[in-house]
């Protein structure tokens, strides 16, 4: 059976004993190690972060990697993470979830969270399609994906998550590649060290069910920018893809303040500190007299 | 001379009804009186026809009764549509504006030019001050109590607005004054008497309240942290009291996107070791439903209150009903405790915000508190709630200090009473992963058939635990009485005030005592407890419910397998008057 934390050698070890089931080749592997390393580089121990997870193969990372996890509902893990941080905003709180989960049954939590700047991380697990459920288009399936489902090939528009946000002024929106554990690694640890909502966008092939978007069909494509934009139009015409482009990198970045920082009540300390004792509210009734 | 009042206020959304309604109902309350209060209002912002009941009684009030005995009409809606429940020997009063003549010998008519007045004063938004001025003539009473309280209600506002407030407060008095004929009501004269005696001289200690701020001052005293909600009638007051106090007592209340995002904040909160609260209405509620099975399963408390409206869909938004009952004990996919408490009054209502936080924690489980429209919006007088003492219980919540001494801290242990120890993100040594997947102790998935089987009875273990300890139900009343009323939730008011109604004729020699079997506790159900309370009814029992198809009732026979002896349900939107459920019992 697995376990935590019992026989682990190193106590700030992010594995867990559970090895990822993902399909050899998928792109969540590089995700899990860059994340694990961002971690480790921020010294961010397993006991001082607080994950929620999404459900699909990007949430099944719940059972790999080792820290306060919340597995939620499919495209619900913003909304517990947005009421996470301000229960204790000392707290880093990541989102891991795919594109799914984020942008078809969750988006509208993802719009509101972005435009809020709630000061959480979302890790997006960019694959084109509902990899759990066997290969359905998802929101970001590109015009011209079969399936199942749609055996046609599909006339939709896909959703681009980097554009969204920037479009709602969410403090930090940037897109990696699986395929590239360093960068992304650099890019998760920038994220969550933004103070405000921050956005990891992955390109994360599907070998299974998204056999078209491979490793090398996205290197040659990818193109880092050299710096993010500040203005909302600028970053929103770097996100977008074009046939033989796509950005890569913090895209755009702002100085908003963080949702939480707006109350007087989290000045000194946080929601945690003060809960679950019994108040005084005799001036209170007064009031009804 | 009677030794109660009944006023009614009548006019379009905008006119200042509520205002009148509730300035009123706490200057009776000041004068010694129990007041009930109750308003009527369609979904709509102007317009239309909002309506205030005021009762106050001596002794007293527990909820509504039909006759009015003074009737202001702001508007001639007020006096086509309220008109005929003004007893014989009652009075009306009307603004002079409204083109209306009277052919009643029975009923008393004043018109009083209320706008005009307001108008002359430079006030014109106070004529609806300018007509309590002129009740409280009518009455007896003199403006002091009310001025008082003016000065009490507007005291944020400044010296301006309490002044032109109590100057339209004195017109009307006067203007009824300097009137040729006696225009007091004769059924109610010297009404400062009256509440002197209620009182016994003393001012009243008691609290003017309704249910949804008894329910929001005692999630305040049992420490909550953050409050959520999307907009919903009728439980949008909560959140709207919760927002004007929240920096005065330091935790937070928000308006969500939406209430999937509102009970999810929740459960995120929660987890983290915060106690949180999320409200809605029936449709909230329905929307709700995924998550209170993600609270079921990863064993994360959550409290959320339903404020029933007449569904299905829209419905009467503004109106009320008892007819989520069903559905509230068995919303949501596969199989959990969940508990669903239904207060009948204000200090249960205060009571249960504090219950379910404890029971949320204590059992790692969803809490649902339901009010109904009726209940939540109705003000009523009330003890002194800061005198009700209860401590806050979290559950099992590991002591840090423990945890660094466990060397496999298992979130999901298996235990006696099926309530394992809870870790809170950032505790070291406590890491867990509360996971809506089936899972083995530390929360990681597991697929086996063993475990599946060990974590489900784990679940279910504190449904037993729990049913165990849940409070019966409560009989009120004579022992010995001949007839038992059967009451859930907000059934309470209306039966208690028959009761009160009919034992008081029986001490004229002319009825069959009454009492009372109330539920609040509602779910999980202590069998036991529940059939040793029904040994103890009376013979003959009538089951009263806001609902078409008598929910609780099935419920009743489902669970326990009883049955009353009669039933009387009501639908319509409107509350219970005592009178209905007195006809019925007359005729049991
Ligand atoms: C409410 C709800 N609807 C549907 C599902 C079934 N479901 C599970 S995962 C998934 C899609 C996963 O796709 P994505 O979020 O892109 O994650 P991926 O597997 O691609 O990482 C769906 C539809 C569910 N669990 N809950
Ligand atoms: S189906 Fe696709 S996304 Fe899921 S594990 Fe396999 S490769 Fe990865
Ligand atoms: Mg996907």
């Amino acid at each position: 059976m697995a376990k935590i934390s019992s026989n682990q050698k190193n106590p700030n070890s992010y594995n867990t004993s559970v090895f990822p089931t993902w399909c050899p080749g998928c792109g969540d592997f590089g995700i899990w190690g860059a994340l694990k390393q961002a971690l480790e580089l921020l010294e961010i121990n397993p006991d001082q972060v607080a994950f929620f997870f999404g459900v699909g193969c990007s949430g099944n990372i719940s059972s790999f990697i080792r820290g306060y996890g919340f597995h939620s509902l499919h495209g619900r893990a913003i909304a517990n993470a947005i009421g996470a941080k301000l229960a204790n905003h000392k707290m880093p709180v990541i989102v891991i979830a795919g594109d799914g989960d984020l942008l078809g049954e969750g988006i509208s939590h993802f719009i509101h969270s972005a435009r809020a700047n709630h000061d959480i991380t979302v890790i997006l697990h960019n694959n084109g399609v509902f990899g759990l459920t066997t290969g359905q288009a998802s929101p970001t399936a590109v015009t011209g994906f079969k399936s199942k489902p749609i055996p046609t090939e599909i006339t939709d528009e896909p959703v681009n998550p980097c554009a969204l946000a920037i479009m709602h002024q969410a403090g930090f929106v940037s897109r990696g590649f699986a395929g590239d554990q360093e960068v992304l690694c650099n890019l998760i640890s920038q994220a969550i060290a933004h103070p405000g909502f921050s956005l990891v966008d992955v390109l994360q092939p599907c070998v299974t069910f998204n056999p078209d978007k491979s490793y090398i069909w996205y290197r040659q494509r990818i193109n880092p920018v050299k710096i993010p934009a500040k203005d909302v139009l600028t970053g929103i015409k770097n996100s977008l893809w074009t046939d033989k482009r796509i950005a890569t990198g913090i895209i755009y970045q702002n100085s908003r303040d963080a949702f939480h920082t707006n109350y007087p009540q989290l000045q000194t300390e946080t929601l945690l500190a003060t809960t679950g004792k019994k108040r005084n509210i005799q001036k209170l009734l007064k009031g009804f007299k | 001379m009677k030794s109660e009042i009944s006023i009614k206020v009548g006019g379009p959304a905008g006119a200042g009804v509520k205002s009148v309604g509730q300035i009123l109902a706490k200057t009776l309350q000041r004068l010694g009186f129990h007041v009930f209060e109750y308003p009527e209002y369609p979904s709509l912002i102007r317009g239309g026809h909002n309506t205030e009941l005021i009762q106050a009684l001596v002794e007293k009030k527990y909820s509504l009764t039909k006759p009015v005995d003074l009737l202001i009409a702001l508007d001639d809606k007020t006096l086509s549509l309220d008109l005929p429940e003004v007893i014989p020997g009652g009075m009306v009063i009307f603004d002079s504006k409204i083109d209306f003549k009277s052919n009643s010998s029975k009923i008393k008519f004043l018109s009083i030019p209320m706008s005009d007045i307001a108008l002359k004063l430079g006030n014109p938004l106070t004529a609806n001050i300018v007509a309590v001025g002129a009740a409280l003539r009518v009455m007896g009473s003199t403006t002091e109590t009310t001025s008082k309280l003016l000065a009490d209600q507007f005291s944020q506002k400044g010296p301006d607005v309490i002044s032109a407030n109590i100057k339209s407060l004195e017109a009307g008095w006067n203007f009824v004054k300097d009137k040729s004929f006696h225009p007091i009501l004769d059924l109610i004269s010297d009404l400062p008497a009256k509440g002197r005696s209620a009182s016994g001289g003393k001012v009243s200690n008691e609290l003017m309240m309704n249910g949804n701020e008894a329910l929001s001052s005692g999630a305040i005293s049992a420490g909550m942290g953050l409050y959520t909600a999307y907009p919903m009638t009728p439980s949008t007051p909560i959140l709207h009291f919760l927002a004007a106090h929240q920096n005065e007592f330091g935790y937070i209340s928000l308006q969500a996107a939406d209430e999937i995002t509102s009970v999810n904040m929740v459960i995120g909160a929660m987890h983290m070791g915060v106690r949180a609260m999320c409200g809605t209405s029936g449709g909230g509620f329905a929307l709700m439903n995924e998550s209170l099975a993600l609270s079921g399963m990863t064993e994360t408390p959550l409290v959320l209150v339903l404020v029933q409206r007449p569904g299905p869909a829209t419905g009467l938004p503004t109106w009320t009903e008892q007819g989520e009952l069903q559905y509230a004990v068995h919303a949501a996919h596969g199989e959990f405790l969940r508990f669903v408490l239904a207060p009948g009054d204000i200090e249960e209502t205060f009571q249960m915000a504090f219950d379910a936080f404890n029971l949320a924690e204590r059992y790692q489980t969803p809490v649902i508190i339901m009010l109904d429209k009726f209940l939540s919006e109705s003000s009523m007088s009330s003890g002194n709630l800061s005198s009700i003492g209860f401590s806050i219980d979290r559950g099992k919540i590991t002591d840090p200090k423990k945890l660094n001494r466990v060397k496999n801290f298992q979130r999901y242990q298996l235990t006696a009473d099926g309530v394992s120890s809870r870790s809170l993100p950032g505790m070291e040594n406590g890491i867990f992963c509360a996971n809506s997947d089936e899972h083995e102790y530390h929360g990681l998935v597991d697929e086996s058939s063993s475990m599946r089987v060990w974590q489900v009875d784990k679940r279910l273990k504190k449904m037993e635990t729990a049913s165990k300890m849940m409070p019966g139900p409560q009989l009120i009343g004579p022992k010995d009485a001949k007839i038992t009323i059967v009451t859930w939730g907000s059934g309470k008011l209306p039966a208690q005030q028959a009761m009160m109604t009919m034992n008081k004729k029986q001490e004229t020699g002319n009825n069959e005592k009454v009492n009372l079997l109330h539920f609040s506790y509602i779910w999980p159900m202590n069998a036991n407890a529940i059939r040793e309370a029904l040994k103890n009814c009376a013979t003959s029992t009538l089951l009263i419910e806001q609902n078409a198809t008598g929910q609780f009732q099935s419920l009743l026979k489902e669970q326990i397998g009883w049955e009353p002896t009669a039933y009387l349900r009501k639908y319509d939107g409107r509350p219970f008057y005592a009178e209905e459920i007195i006809e019925k019992v007359v005729e049991l």
